[in-house]
């Protein structure tokens, strides 16, 4: 039944990039999108774990995006748009991050919802690049710099919900490995055909339609996801103005 | 059943679909153009924002660099007019001039290391470009809303029910100047 429904579910979120042609943004399937392939299995874990415990306590969401390329945008624009795509945050309260990596363009950028601008403001976004994450990334250590930014806004937006992060706490926390994780392949292509024919015509089919949960079927393939940890319900519609900081390595 | 009932049924059928989409229709326009206005206030905010960094930047830089007198006096200058100037004509034109001649701040200031050092001048530079960022995206904003009203205003029926609610003046766009928004080369 799981994988039935899974198949589904992808096969749902993948529909409607089919229909409308090809989406120029990337669908997200957890908080941590590494379509490059560049993180440890261990900093996306922790990374997530960190988010799930964010938003459970304050609703706040902070996603990453790690892409290969952005051409033909300039990282401010995709991060808007993408951000603006997503819904990082909940709706009327934009209180979403996204940190997004532009591998060939060597670009990194803090985007901040409306709703955290007086939490994270400019100057100190500016600082956690250049002095968190970009030393690491200057070495060609991913992992070791997004988590060492991560853990930084995740403590800065924490302390704006008046709460106490420690990595510690959430690290011991038991860890829900799920069994998401698949190859694509032409098999499961036709799996999902196969479900797509038998369940079209009985609105069985209708009620998933409008599931918040992303995760493209192609995009899967593109290296591992760290979508399984935690728990994830999908991003909630928050908007972000531009504020944050930029930063190249 | 009878010819004329028909005939009724038509005539109703009619009335009915045509005043549903009557007022369906009739209150677009209004929506349309009170997000161009909503988008606008967003802009203004933005703006307005990077305005009062200005005093600071203004202040900090003097400190080291005495002989741009001219491009500082400018810049404050600039601001007060900015506060002065009615109407979203002005104020997009007045806008632009700040953009340059903050840019054109931004280029002298790679001439003095030790404003470049001053912790101060470095945290106005990065407010600076979170300021120009906030301020690119609203226009971004603002600049969809009015191609979304004036594309309504400009089909036959959107510009049958502009006319009807008085709003058949096409909204302006925020076109940055050529020369703002890209830094100024500096030739050596």
């Amino acid at each position: 039944m799981r994988r039935l429904s899974w198949y589904l579910l992808s096969l749902v979120c993948f529909l409607p990039s089919m229909l409308l042609g090809a989406t120029k943004f990337p669908s997200y399937s957890g908080f941590i999108n590494d379509y490059a392939g560049v993180l440890s299995e261990e900093a996306k874990r922790e990374m997530s774990l960190a988010a799930s415990w964010l938003e459970e306590k304050s609703g706040a969401q902070i996603a990453v995006a790690i892409l290969p390329q952005i051409y033909p945008y300039d990282i401010e624009t995709y991060a808007v748009k993408l951000f603006e795509q997503w819904g990082v945050g909940q709706k009327g309260k934009d209180n979403g991050v996204l940190i997004l990596v532009a591998l060939r363009e060597r670009k990194v950028r803090i985007e901040v919802g409306y709703g955290l601008e007086g939490a994270i403001p400019d100057v100190l976004a500016k600082e956690i690049i250049e002095q968190n994450i970009l030393p690491y990334f200057r070495q060609g250590d991913f992992s070791q710099g997004l988590l060492a930014g991560f853990i930084e806004v995740v403590k800065l937006v924490a302390r704006e919900y008046s709460l106490d992060f420690s990595s510690q706490k959430v690290s011991s926390t038991p860890l829900p490995l799920s069994s998401v994780k698949h190859k694509p392949s032409a098999l499961r292509l036709i799996f999902v055909l196969l479900f797509f024919l038998l369940f079209m015509g009985r609105g069985f089919f209708f009620p998933f339609f409008f599931f918040p949960l992303g995760g493209g079927f192609w995009s899967e393939g593109e290296g591992g996801f760290g979508g399984g940890f935690g728990s994830f319900g999908g991003f909630g519609g928050g908007l972000s103005g531009g504020g944050g900081a930029s930063g190249g390595w | 059943m009878s010819k004329g009932w028909g005939l009724f049924l038509i005539v109703a059928a009619v009335i009915v679909l045509g005043g549903g989409w009557f007022i369906k229709n009739i209150n677009v326009p209004v929506v349309l153009d009170e997000e161009v206005n909503n988008a606008w206030a967003q802009v203004e905010n933005q703006l307005q924002r990077r305005n009062d960094l200005i005093p600071n930047l203004v202040s900090t830089v003097k400190g080291y660099a005495k002989h741009e007198n001219q491009t500082l006096m400018e810049i404050t200058r600039l601001r007060s007019q900015w506060a002065k100037s009615a109407g979203i004509t002005d104020k997009i034109k007045t806008a632009n001039q700040i953009t340059a001649a903050l840019s054109k701040l931004m280029v002298i200031s790679e001439n003095y290391p030790q404003l470049k050092a001053n912790q101060n001048f470095l945290g106005l530079q990065a407010q600076l470009e979170g300021a120009e960022n906030r301020i690119a995206v609203e226009r971004m904003r603002y600049n969809e809303a009015v191609k979304r009203f004036n594309a309504y205003c400009r089909t036959i029926w959107g510009g049958f029910f502009c006319r009807l609610r008085g709003l058949n003046q096409p909204r302006e766009y925020f076109k940055a100047e050529a020369s703002a928004g890209k830094v100024p080369r500096v030739k050596f």
